[in-house]
């Protein structure tokens, strides 16, 4: 079982790239408009949640919480 | 294209924080630094974050994927010089992502601004009656072409002031501590946002960023025209500050008056949709 | 006359009843699929209630009957949004819509509160009244062009509707649940099961984001 922060790394590297690889292959031309837009309309929703998400998570596990008397 | 979201992130993100800042010194008080919005986001993306027990957790957590889906969508369509009508049905679109903020949680505050979210839906006409007068006079409901019969014509702004009024309105009624924003009043805590915490809140604001760029952008360029980038950036901050400006100085109406104002403003521009019709 | 949003990206021809794709449909029909996946996919929230004056909350229970049943209503409610954003002439059109406002009863008629019956009680009045003029709006466009694909009717071989069958059209599908009729609908959002309710709202502007395009076009 991989632990959530290594999960969301990963998720957030892979979603990352493939919003930066949209960005340039539309710079430079080899896709149109809407084929990067359609790329990225998906792709950076997932790369902003799982960077935040990545931020977040705790390396190690969290306190005993506080159970009440 | 990159570039373009980020800065539409985080201008969106300063504009609000200058909506604030703006409010704050016309009521006399010092108000949060201009970059507060900003820190927002850092301050939520850095919490501890999980899915209430009692929410959807799907719906919970689609809706902010949702969120920031669409006005990224909106952005593209605004850069592309698309359609019009895919922005209405954006803008109409986000209504949906309020309800599933609002519904999906179980909280009541959360419902209840969800429910005020339905019957506030009147507030959505004006702008269908702005695009469909835009529409009657350029002929086309496409940005770029629009955008070129104002080369051509002139500003819109000047050519049809109240369907410029009608978008203005529209975007007063999104924006926050306004008359109209019965969403988010303070007795539902925070209305439809009161249980998305910790990163699902940072991506609202991310999507919040986003959606008071857009809204300003669109504004300037079917109302206005192209223009070099600074000025657009600075056009979009004068009309800010007049929204600041009206949301500093009237109260927040009541969920009932404010479907009533918003009715009556629909009623006006459809009246004048008509005229409009009929003359041309 | 206002151009259709891009040529189709896909046309599917049985003579006057068809199926075809624009940028715009297509968008519309895929947040359909989306959020109708929504409501297969994720469980129910479970509603939380304040005591006034209290600090007492409870959870309510809902039962999984009811549930199942409106599950099974919402997804019937998305197939028809489907149905009315991909189909490509009138006739079928006004049939989901008059499906939508169906379902959309059908969604939170089994919910146990009074406020969401006596909405759902009214909003199925409105959206039964609505069917009338929606009908009626298609016949009229039938009987004056001859025709009722709109991709015919937006290239101009054919006569353009009357504006008496546009204005029909277009009250008919605010009865489904536009504003000023949307505010019927409003109490029908207490019901719990927040993907189905949404579906409810979701529906209704869908339809009418298609009868827009419809009515610009024909």
């Amino acid at each position: 079982m991989m632990a959530r922060k290594q999960k969301m790394a990963i998720l957030a590297l892979l979603s990352g790239s493939v919003c930066l690889l949209a960005g340039v292959l539309h710079t430079i031309g080899t896709f149109d408009l809407v084929a990067a837009g359609i790329v990225l309309i998906i792709a950076f929703p997932a790369f902003v949640l799982s960077l935040f998400a990545l931020w977040m998570a705790g390396e190690h596990a969290g306190d005993i919480p506080f159970m009440g008397y | 294209m990159l570039a373009e979201l980020l800065l539409a992130v985080v201008y969106g993100l300063l504009l609000l924080g200058i909506h604030r800042k703006v409010i704050a010194r016309i009521q006399k008080r010092p108000g949060p630094p201009i970059w507060q919005e900003v820190l927002h986001i850092l301050k939520f993306s850095f919490k501890t974050t999980w899915v209430p027990a009692t929410a959807s957790g799907v719906l919970f957590v689609g809706v902010v994927i949702i969120a920031i889906a669409i006005w990224t969508a909106a952005l593209l369509v605004v850069i592309a010089g698309g359609s019009l009508m895919i922005l209405f049905g954006i803008y109409m679109l986000h209504k949906i992502v309020e309800h599933g903020f609002g519904l999906s949680s179980g909280s009541p505050y959360g419902k209840f601004g969800g429910v005020r979210s339905v019957i506030s839906a009147a507030s959505e006409i004006p702008l269908f009656v702005s695009v469909s007068v835009i529409a009657l006079f350029t002929g086309t409901l496409m940005i770029d072409e629009i955008v070129a019969f104002e080369g051509a014509n002139g500003p819109l702004l000047l050519l049809a002031p109240p369907a410029a009024i009608a978008m203005y309105l529209v975007i007063l009624s999104k924006m926050p501590f306004g008359p109209f924003s019965i969403v988010e009043s303070k007795e539902l805590v925070s209305g439809y946002k009161t249980e998305h915490f910790g990163i699902w809140r940072a991506g609202l604001e991310v999507c919040n960023g986003l959606k008071t760029f857009v809204l300003l952008n669109a504004f300037v360029l079917v109302f206005i025209g192209a223009l070099p980038l600074w000025l657009l950036l600075l056009l979009m901050l004068a009309i800010l500050v007049s929204l600041s400006f009206v949301c500093a100085l009237t109260p927040m109406l009541s969920p009932f008056d404010s479907v009533t104002v918003q009715m009556i403003i629909t009623g006006l521009m459809l009246v004048y949709a008509i005229v409009v019709w009929v003359m041309i | 006359m206002i151009e259709l949003e891009g040529a189709p990206l896909f046309t599917l021809e049985f003579g006057d009843i068809l199926v075809y794709f624009t940028p715009y449909t297509a968008s519309l029909f895929l947040l359909a699929l989306l959020f109708t996946a929504i409501v297969v996919l994720s469980r129910p929230e479970r509603q939380v209630e304040i005591l006034f004056g209290t600090d007492a909350c409870y959870a309510k229970d809902t039962s999984i009957e009811e549930l199942r049943f409106r599950r099974f209503m919402s997804i019937a409610c998305g197939l028809a949004t489907m149905g009315a954003m991909v189909s490509g002439d009138v006739f079928d059109y006004t049939l989901f819509t008059a499906l939508v406002g169906v379902t959309n009863v059908g969604i939170v008629a089994a919910v146990k509160s009074r406020h969401v019956q006596n909405a759902a009680f009214q909003y199925g009045i409105v959206a039964l009244a609505g069917t009338l003029p929606l009908f009626g709006g298609a016949a009229i466009v039938v009987a004056s062009t001859g025709t009722l694909s709109i991709l015919r009717l937006a290239g101009g071989t054919a006569p353009g509707a009357p504006l008496l069958a546009k204005a029909l059209l277009t009250l008919g599908v605010m009865g489904e649940g536009m504003a000023p009729f949307y505010a019927a609908k409003a109490e029908m959002f207490r019901a719990p099961g927040a993907p189905y309710v949404i579906m409810c709202s979701l529906s209704s502007l869908l339809i009418f984001l298609r009868v827009i395009e419809v009515v610009l076009v024909i």
